[in-house]
């Protein structure tokens, strides 16, 4: 135990003057008011007699007195820090491990700085480079400098980076062991912050019939502890969501979304609530999608073309693509449809044979090519034989009734399909009779529809109709679409099948970041190559082969224990780091003990108000003398404006640190806020400046955030905080006032590139912003340049409230908004003077109106539309 | 409006006390007389509205007091007719004190605030019954009519005259109203000039129930209800006795203030209802008047 400041512990002497003078202390009177003063008046005063002060008040106030001085002395309890000379080496764990809990590797990290006098070099765990010897405060600029890679700790390389001289060796490992390598290499005696945070991670996803599954897998397994999964599609909306609960000791557990076929096509990513980090992270590529579909056809752009039918019924169950027999042969579908393709190259009709006989489905419209080509007796590529010729119902030269789809066989594949509509069809081939096959659909007069026959481990399927709506109701029902996602299902392949398979090398699309972000790869990235090992995680090659490689394949998650560490390691735990600081405490207790004197004091007991309020002066003089690093503990900065801002409606901007610029979105704040109340019943108290690496931000609905060049990036603090009050359902309107010039917006782009953003879509003429209070066409500011980007309405649908969380611009709207007590503008409104500024200032109402009500004004874009919905003609 | 919302106050608090008396009237037909009765005839010819008798016209009647109607029916005589003669009764309030009179104790209403009630509700009683009713020692000379209920409302909470400071008019009722903390010389004084105007002195002590009972212990720091006066005592229970004693040796000297029968001293204190009080009150009135 020690002392911050021992001196003040000679306050301890005037303890039995406190107890002097507390006895000789004359009782304090009662005070009460009386209406016979006159007669007391004529009454003579009496001596009066001290009266004791009680034993146990005694006691109390010696305690409190005690309490205070001994933990104004500030002691510490625990190990004392040491304060080591020499230079030392930082080894950084910067895997996706660390990633989950980063801020508490830097903690440490800093706390390592902080104990050094030395030179330091900082040495990154996964990339194995050594910095130079930086001073400690150059130390700290580069710590925050240092990126987290989707990889583990790789200690073999560290090892063998490490620098020759015999500086200390402190360890910040992520928290996982790598499988692959092990700390034995490294110098014996390193210092070791080891993380007590468990590590959650996502093994490789995994199709099993209708789901998909994946591991949920964690490091620390000795507590209960929940999370929850959730299924992202491409750009970014939650699909689905799944609740996991560890009990302890459980390490592992399979997490299953059971999803539609055309929900399950979606699914791009899995992700675990709130941990952003790479191992958290599991891809899948467009190989994933179950389904892939080649589709031969004269074009799908029209309403007279087939292909156009055929996409959009296989679109929500399957990834199609187009192109010839070759081409589309070498993507290895699953399911091949030709549209009416007669007539077939011997090679084409090779492949294709080949493609069924390995288990491809092949589908075939029919149609006047079919026809025209003619067809063998024994075409393996048709279920059975056709007649020549097609079949006309109803036509002028005929007497035959268009014919209505009758039945569908329910032992067939199509199971289940039940019709709800009439189909008529007036045109179809047949087959010819006392062929064998299988007939899944037929007319009422019992001619096949569809028809299909086995092929090796494949099977063909011919419908007798064509595929656009000429020969028949077919292409335009919903029968169509219910066979068509039938075949796609029955075509499913398997994901890690095709993963194996080798092939060309791949190209990188997408690197995944340590904190699972996909951002673009280097020009030099590695590709992927089938086969081999996998490269850096991310996603792999083009449109339908596109393959995802993660950082963590679920080959057992273990916590980097003690025992895995090099010899003579001394542990840190960065929980307990360091030694602890008793005087909030005391300080505390002896508040405590004070109010608890006070409260007696005022109470029944007809003794001592002096007293009390001697505590109470005691105590506030003692407030004022306190030290300065024990006053920094006894009063954190509390939230005060927080609250204030949680009491009334406020806007907020980020200060930025530049004084101009912050006076400038005081200012258009306030003058927002000036012109929001005169003209509307948005009436928000006065703005207030925050800075997002200290203050709450939950508590805003709206943040402004000048970005201007030249600014020092935000911390990942900061950073992760916006992304809350993002999520929270809070509007970010980051302001460039560059008028959108691209060469300006490098600053924008560090930060949006950090920031987990939602997508971004230029302003569209029906959005809500443009509407919600004025109408406007734009949201001018000073600037007009550039777009407006705003959050994309897909991503908006996700939202609960409606609120496109963020805007980006470069219009400067603050500038044009500022005002000051007076209501004088401080700023030039740009072209167009004053009435410039007006339209800004409804810019900025519509904003804050859209932030306070989301998407409440949304549905009078869609006035029109409703009302033709509802057939009331607006005459 | 500072002036106005306590006026306001006391006029409403005053006409609830005063709006009770009719029920009790219905009970006391003594006091009811008065309060209906109003006027107080004096059985000759004189000057109001209350037709008294007809008789012969005489010479140096104004010849428009000759009452036609009833004149033609009578062959060759003059009626005139003739009214009696009323004379309103006159009323004088005071009400006022030093800083004692401010006090009241748990929860219950200044003594100042008791007194004015009283004596509003006494002035509306007055003015209902038609007497002219004023201040004492106020600028604005006595009158009747319901309009003075403000005017004596509006007096009593700003003007504070001292006792000694007013003049009786001719006949008139004074009512004192005070805890009287004060020499009892001052009283007496005053039920002096009111008999000399021949006139007659009622006074109205009001005290609060924690004087009379003094219920205090221990040591204790005394304060007037402003808190001008403060006074300390060690063991306040040892100073009861003492107080008592003085307390009813005041008591005595403001009752020896009486001299004549129709004058009164009444005790009244902050806990009891004030109707009871009014109903006497009316009584006496009425009393001194006979």
């Amino acid at each position: 135990m020690s002392f911050a400041a021992p001196l003040v512990l000679a306050g301890l002497l005037a303890l039995p003057l406190i107890v002097w003078l507390l006895r000789a202390m004359p009782p304090q009177p009662v005070r009460k008011v009386f209406g016979g003063m006159y007669f007391l008046d004529a009454l003579s005063t009496p001596k009066m007699q001290p009266i004791r002060t009680p034993l146990l008040i005694l006691i109390l106030r010696i305690l409190a007195f005690s309490a205070l001085i001994l933990g104004l002395a500030g002691p510490r309890l625990g190990q004392p820090v040491d304060q080591q000379t020499g230079d030392v080496t930082i080894v950084v764990g910067n895997g996706w491990d660390a990633a989950q809990h980063w801020d508490e590797t830097l903690t440490a990290a800093r706390d390592a700085i902080a104990k050094s006098s030395g030179n330091i070099r900082l040495l990154t765990t996964t990339d194995g480079t050594l910095s130079a010897p930086y001073s400690p405060r150059a130390a700290e600029a580069a710590l925050k400098a240092i990126n987290t890679n989707a990889a583990l700790d790789d200690w073999q390389a560290v090892a063998e980076a490490l620098p020759a001289d015999n500086s200390r060796l402190v360890l910040i490992p992520g928290g996982v062991i790598n499988p692959q390598t092990s700390l034995t290499a490294l110098p014996a005696q390193p210092s070791v912050y080891l993380s007590e945070t468990s590590v959650v991670a996502l093994g490789q996803p995994r199709l099993t019939g209708d789901a998909i599954s994946v591991t949920l897998v964690r490091s620390r397994t000795d507590g209960p502890s929940q999370h929850s999964v959730r299924a992202l599609s491409q750009d970014g909306r939650t699909v689905s969501r799944e609740d996991v609960t560890f009990e302890a000791g459980e390490g592992e557990r399979d997490v299953v979304f059971r999803l539609p076929l055309a929900l399950r096509n979606e699914v791009a990513r899995l992700s675990i609530d709130g941990v952003r980090s790479a191992g958290a992270t599991a891809l899948l590529g467009t190989s994933a999608r179950r389904t892939l579909a080649g589709i031969v056809s004269t074009g799908s752009e029209t309403l007279r073309e087939g292909g156009f039918y055929i996409e959009r019924a296989l679109a929500p169950s399957a990834a199609i693509i187009e192109g010839d027999v070759a081409s589309l042969i070498g993507d290895e579908p699953g399911l091949m449809i030709l549209d009416d393709v007669g007539t077939l190259r011997p090679q084409d009709r090779r492949a294709l044979t080949n493609f069924v006989e390995q288990g491809g489905i092949l589908l075939r419209f029919s149609g006047p090519n079919m026809l025209t080509a003619g067809t063998g007796r024994n075409d393996p590529l048709l279920p059975a034989p056709l007649l020549g010729g097609e079949r006309a119902l109803g036509g002028a030269l005929t007497w035959a009734e268009p014919q209505r789809v009758a039945s569908i066989d329910q032992e067939s594949p199509l199971a289940g399909i039940t019709l709800r509509e009439t189909i008529s069809v007036r045109r179809q081939v047949l087959t010819e009779p006392g062929s064998i096959a299988d007939v899944w659909a037929s007319l009422a007069d019992e001619t096949p529809l569809i028809t299909a026959a086995r092929r090796g481990r494949g099977m063909v399927v011919l419908i007798h109709v064509s595929a656009v709506p000429t020969w028949s109701d077919l292409p335009v029902s919903g029968l169509f679409a219910a066979v068509m996602q039938r075949l796609a299902r029955l075509a499913e392949t398997d994901l890690n099948a095709e993963t194996a398979e080798a092939g060309s090398p791949l190209p990188a699309q997408k690197h995944l970041t340590g904190r699972g972000r996909l951002v673009d790869p280097p020009a030099d990235a590695q590709a992927f190559v089938p086969g081999e090992d996998p490269p850096q995680p991310g996603l792999y090659g083009e449109g339908a082969s596109e393959i995802a490689v993660n950082a963590f394949t679920g080959e057992g998650l273990d916590a980097l224990t003690p025992g895995a560490l090099p010899r003579g390691s001394r542990l840190l735990q960065t929980a307990t780091a360091g030694e602890s600081d008793w005087s909030a405490w005391l300080v505390a207790a002896g508040l405590i003990l004070l109010i608890i004197d006070a409260v007696i004091s005022m109470g029944s007991f007809s003794f001592s108000r002096t007293g009390a309020s001697a505590s109470a002066a005691s105590l506030a003089a003692l407030l004022i003398l306190l030290p300065d690093p024990v006053q920094a503990q006894l009063r954190p900065p509390l939230p005060d404006q927080a609250e204030e801002a949680t009491l009334t409606l406020r806007f907020a901007y980020v200060k930025t640190g530049d004084r101009s610029i912050d006076r400038v979105s005081q200012a258009g704040l306030f003058g927002l806020t000036r012109e929001a109340t005169r003209r509307s019943a948005l009436e928000p108290g006065a703005p207030q400046g925050v800075d997002p690496d200290r203050d709450e931000l939950s508590v805003y609905a709206l943040l402004y955030w000048p970005i201007r060049a030249g600014q020092q990036p935000p911390s990942d603090a900061a950073l992760q905080r916006l992304e809350d009050f993002m999520n929270g359902g809070g509007m970010l309107i980051i302001d460039t006032a560059d008028g959108g010039s691209p060469a300006r917006s490098q600053v924008l782009r560090n930060v949006l590139g950090r920031l987990d953003a939602p997508p971004l879509e230029p302003l569209r003429e029906d959005h809500v912003l443009l509407f919600s209070f004025y109408a406007l066409d734009d949201l001018p500011g000073r600037n007009s340049g550039g777009d407006v980007w705003v959050e994309t309405r897909g991503a908006l649908d996700q939202r609960r409230d409606g609120v496109p969380s963020l805007i980006v611009s470069g219009r400067d709207w603050a500038s044009a908004w500022a005002v000051d007590e007076n209501g004088i503008p401080l700023r030039p409104a740009g072209p167009g003077g004053e009435i410039r500024r007006e339209y800004a200032w409804r810019a900025g109402i519509n904003m804050a109106m859209v932030a306070i009500t989301g998407n409440y004004k949304a549905d009078q874009a869609d006035v029109q539309s409703m009302l033709d919905a509802l057939g009331i003609d607006e005459r | 409006m500072n002036t106005v919302s306590p006026r306001v106050q006391l006029e409403r608090q005053a006409a609830e006390a005063a709006a009770r008396m009719p029920d009790l009237m219905a009970a006391a037909q003594h006091a009811a007389e008065v309060v209906t009765a109003g006027r107080h005839p004096r059985r000759k010819p004189g000057r109001s509205d209350t037709f008294w008798q007809f008789r012969d016209y005489a010479v140096g009647d104004p010849v428009s007091a000759i009452d036609w109607r009833q004149s033609a029916r009578l062959a060759q005589r003059l009626l005139v007719r003739q009214t009696e003669w009323e004379q309103p009764q006159t009323i004088l309030l005071w009400c006022g004190g030093g800083e004692d009179f401010d006090f009241g104790g748990d929860g219950r209403p200044p003594k100042r605030l008791r007194g004015q009630v009283i004596a509003l509700a006494l002035a509306i009683l007055a003015l209902r019954g038609g007497e002219r009713t004023g201040l004492w020692g106020g600028m604005e000379p006595p009158r009747s009519g319901n309009q003075s209920v403000h005017r004596i409302a509006d007096g009593l909470l700003r003007h504070d005259i001292p006792l000694s400071d007013g003049f009786p008019t001719e006949g008139a009722t004074v009512v004192f109203i005070s805890d009287f903390h004060a020499p009892t010389d001052d009283l007496a004084v005053a039920f002096e000039k009111v008999r000399q105007a021949r006139g007659r002195g009622i006074a109205i002590v009001v005290e609060d129930p924690a004087e009379a009972t003094f219920p205090f212990n221990g040591s204790t720091r005394f304060e007037g209800a402003n808190g001008q006066a403060r006074k300390v005592f060690g063991q306040a229970g040892a100073i009861r006795d003492d107080y008592l004693a003085l307390r009813q040796a005041h008591h005595d000297a403001l009752r020896d203030v009486v001299r004549t029968a129709d004058e009164a001293v009444i005790f009244h204190q902050t806990d009891h209802p004030i109707t009871p009080l009014l109903l006497s009150l009316v009584q006496q009135l009425e009393g001194g008047r006979r």
